[in-house]
């Protein structure tokens, strides 16, 4: 009974602002809706789910619906779980969680990665002078920040009897001859796989630990330690070797896997900050955890190995929180606690080990799948950091925006006729939605990305190449900001969709004016499918991505994208974002293309 | 006849029991009588069993949100409050330094518990029994609950001071002994506030936290049924400190015993030995002022 989570000492300022500048970490922001459907005559619980736990808590919901616990004296309560990022929770919550067509419903209960996410919306409420809606909340379960590495790439550098730690990454991002240093030169330059500290929980806890390595210390990180040029250096030299950010961890574990697949996972990246769990996941044969209808798991050719930095990392503590939110009535809060119980027994808690996580409950130890055969340490970690206060947090993201490697990126804008199409039921045409998008999207990139714009549809041009137009080249964002938002404003639908030629022609000027210190990308939005009778050669156009983006010579180019509207041809964006090892992000709902382009813009 | 018989039997039997039981209230007041009580009472949240015993208007928060009502509000709605000692005293403290009238009357303490530490074995290189003492000058990573608003959060800090000094006749002029100073921060700087530390210590197999300040329920509860309970050490370490859950009653409000009763017997029933009374913790003026040095070493 006195276990109750009292406040903790959070991050809230500094977070408060990554959870301003965030909305969404959930690919393409949709919600994965588990269970949800008719609640008969039972009391109906949302819960917002972080997307690592999504399976998980579908099982437990499904037991508890099923359960002698769901019933109450004059009812039962039946819980639907939905996939949904901290941050962007977060982010609703504190504004009421406006447009359910867009967002989803309401939840009534949230458990996010971390309960630095719960004091984020805390006091971004408190700012507003409105009560508190999370309160302390019990964790019920664990899961500590890991550097995810190829076996053979952490033989290479002796571990575990050589302990490795972030140093050791910035010294292997420094080195010019790469894993060549490591007596691996085909395995080409040392590459890290880092989500975007604004969206994800680990790359918000790799982040820390990367300061606080550069400083040695474990505690009591500071604003004058963020202000050492040294430990400038550091984080610059660990983020020069970025592949690429973005809003889940899982678009590098996909990828990954996919990669393993074709015998080139060791080209691909080198490591990559993930949850513990997610190198269970991934070494049992299911990357992102999420195992689809009719899936089955195919363990990896090449294993991972989770590496448990030497200077400390920390851990994601899963609160369960039953939301004290204006829309929340009593029966809800009762069925919603009835659930949080339910999933702190013992019976309960073994399902969460299985699911990889560690128990929040005692009476279950750590065991089994939390072993070294699938690539984990459940004696370690051994060194455990401390949440900074929440000034040295803001200093700290805001200093990343700054450090992190630049973007040179391509944004390739569909002005087919289709795109005149109403997007919103009302007066907004799709088109019309997405200049809002791409335009407040622009804000996203730091002042020294150099960013293009190039619009396609056929016959666009009046020479050759006729299918697209660059209405602003590349160059830097900050000197063409203004120029862009007025060519952006100014599109209108025209003609049909020659998709393939565009993402090609656009992907080989990538390549050839490639800037290695940069992320090199392709941001493409369509809303249909391949109209070009001139070009319809969709595996000359896979091959020829994937040819570019593989192997340690590769110069590798991102093609992410984004079906736009009902009519996108989703498969085949899909195969284009995969064989660039980029993602491909869903805007089927016109209505959620805010949120799209927000995330699209996090992996720079 | 026979059935007449067991019947007498089993009727005497009865009316033993209930004679029984109201010696031990005490009052010969009838408790199975059902009548609720008029009285305002407020639980902190670590007793909360002891509000869900009881008919009538009752509320459960946290001890440091209660007591910052109780020092602020002119006119707090609550009669009585089922807290460990020494909160409501020190609820005075603090009114007399804002010139107003104590609040309180009687604290009579219904069940006690036990304070402890649990540590993970081969974290803390301390000689058993571990104390908090060592746990601080080994620079351990120790966790207890949040002492301005759990109840028992703010009697570990107490106890945990007490160890340091080896007594608890404690005044704020010892709050000034350096050599405390430096050990209190510490002890509090490497370890972190949190209720659920001794869950997180299982969890995290020692990585969060090498010591935790327990109660005996704790141990009852959480550590005896821990897969991993062999790899924790409990420890009741000199001097002894013991909590104590008191029903304390405003000034002019007269608290029946019946009240006291039921919630010795609901916390009985979560744990709690009832009767006794608190022991090795400093007193109210003194936990008063280490709760200040206390924000000023976590910042």
């Amino acid at each position: 009974m006195r276990r109750r989570l009292v406040a903790l000492l959070v991050v809230v300022a500094t977070l408060v602002l990554a959870a301003c500048t965030s909305s969404s970490d959930d690919s393409g922001g949709s919600l994965n809706d588990a269970l949800g459907g008719d609640n008969g005559n039972c009391t109906g619980v949302d819960v917002a789910v972080s997307s690592e736990k999504i399976d998980l808590l579908t099982d437990l919901a499904k037991r508890f619906n099923d359960s002698d616990a769901a019933k109450t004296g004059d009812g039962c309560v039946k819980v639907t779980v939905r996939s949904k990022a901290s941050g962007a929770v977060a982010d609703l919550l504190a504004n009421g969680w406006p447009d359910e067509a867009a967002n989803g419903p309401r939840p009534e209960a949230w458990s996010p990665a971390s309960t630095s996410w719960t004091a984020i919306l805390n006091q971004r409420l408190a700012d507003k002078g409105e009560p508190a809606m999370a309160p302390p909340s019990k964790p019920f379960m664990l899961t500590p920040l890991t550097i995810a590495m190829p076996k053979p790439m952490a033989d290479a550098l002796g571990y575990p009897q050589t302990p490795i730690g972030w140093s050791d990454i910035l010294a292997l991002a420094r080195d010019a001859n790469g894993w060549g240093a490591k007596g691996h030169p085909e395995w080409g330059a040392f590459k890290l796989g880092k989500t975007n500290p604004n969206f994800s929980t680990s790359a918000l806890s790799a982040t820390i630990a990367q300061f606080y390595a550069a400083t040695g210390k474990d505690r009591g990180l500071s604003l004058e330690d963020l202000a050492r040029p040294d430990v400038d250096a550091f984080a610059r030299g660990v983020e020069s070797s970025v592949v690429h950010y973005g809003d889940i961890t899982m678009t590098f574990l996909n990828n990954w896997f996919r990669n393993d697949a074709r015998g080139t996972a060791l080209t691909y990246v080198s490591a990559v900050a993930v949850e513990e769990k997610s190198v269970i996941d991934y070494n049992r044969g299911n990357p992102d955890g999420v195992l689809d209808p009719g899936e089955k798991p195919r363990k990896p050719r090449v294993p991972l190995v989770a590496i448990y930095p030497k200077e400390g990392t920390l851990f994601s503590d899963n609160p369960f929180v039953v939301l004290d939110a204006p829309w929340v009535d009593a029966k809800q809060k009762a069925g919603a606690s009835a659930f949080s119980r339910f999933i702190q027994q013992p019976d309960n808690q073994r399902r969460v080990l299985e699911f990889g996580f560690r128990p929040g409950n005692p009476a279950v130890g750590v065991g089994a799948p939390i072993t070294k055969s699938n690539g984990v340490d459940p004696d370690q970690p051994q060194k455990v950091l401390q949440v900074p206060d929440p000034p040295v947090l803001v200093k700290l993201l805001d200093l990343w925006a700054q450090q992190r490697k630049g973007a040179r990126v391509l944004l390739v804008m569909d002005v087919s006729g289709s795109m005149g199409e109403s997007g919103d039921g009302g007066g907004d045409t799709k088109l019309d939605l997405a200049k809002d998008a791409a335009i407040k999207a622009l804000g996203e990139f730091k002042g020294d990305d150099l960013v293009g714009l190039r619009i396609f549809s056929t016959g666009i041009a009046p020479k050759e190449p006729t299918d697209y137009l660059d209405l602003v080249p590349i160059g830097p964002i900050a000197e063409q900001r203004e120029q862009m938002q007025q060519r952006i404003r100014s599109l209108v639908p025209t003609q049909g969709t020659p998709l393939y030629t565009v993402t090609r022609d656009s992907y080989t000027q990538l390549r050839s004016d490639f800037d290695p210190a940069r992320i090199n990308a392709v941001v493409l939005l369509t809303d249909g499918r391949n109209e070009d009778d001139r070009n319809s050669d969709l595996n000359g156009l896979l091959s020829s991505l994937r040819a570019g983006s593989e192997g340690q010579s590769a110069r590798p180019v991102r093609v992410f994208t984004i079906a736009y509207g009902g009519d996108a041809d989703q498969a085949v964006l899909r195969r284009i974002a995969e064989a660039t090892n980029a993602a491909a992000y869903d805007a089927s709902d016109p209505a959620t293309i805010d949120r799209v382009f927000t995330a699209v813009i996090s992996n720079f | 006849m026979k059935r007449l018989l067991a019947f007498v039997v089993a009727a005497a039997m009865v009316a033993g029991s209930l004679y029984v039981r109201s010696r031990i209230d005490d009052d010969g007041t009838d408790r199975t009588a059902s009548a609720p009580s008029a009285l305002r009472i407020v639980c902190s949240t670590e007793l909360a069993a002891a509000c869900d015993g009881l008919a009538g208007p009752t509320r459960v928060e946290d001890a440091g949100v209660t007591a910052d009502r109780l020092v602020h509000e002119d006119d707090p709605a609550i009669d009585a409050w089922i807290v460990p000692d020494p909160w409501p005293a020190l609820v005075d403290v603090r009114r007399r330094a804002q010139q107003k009238d104590p609040l309180f009357g009687d604290a009579v303490t219904v069940a006690t518990t036990r304070l402890g530490l649990a540590t993970w074995k081969g974290d803390v290189d301390c000689p058993p029994p571990v104390t908090w003492k060592c746990v601080g000058e080994k620079g351990a990573r120790a966790g207890h609950a949040d002492p301005t608003r759990d109840g028992i959060g703010l009697l570990s800090l107490g106890a945990a001071a007490a160890s340091f000094f080896g007594r608890t006749d404690l005044s704020t002029a010892d709050l000034e002994d350096p050599a405390f100073d430096a050990w209190f921060a510490q002890l509090e700087q490497r370890g972190t506030t949190n209720g659920d530390a001794l869950d997180l210590m299982f969890s995290s197999r020692g990585a969060l936290f090498d010591a935790v300040a327990v109660t005996a329920i704790d141990v009852r509860d959480v550590v005896d049924t821990a897969a991993d309970k062999q790899r924790v050490e409990v420890s009741y370490p000199a001097p002894m400190a013991t909590a104590g859950a008191v029903v304390a009653a405003r000034r002019g409000v007269q608290v029946e015993s019946r009240v006291r009763a039921q919630a010795a017997d609901a916390l009985a029933a979560v744990g709690w030995t009832r009767g006794g009374r608190a022991t090795g913790i400093p007193d109210a003026g003194f936990l008063d002022a280490l709760l200040a040095r206390w924000h000023e070493v976590v910042g």
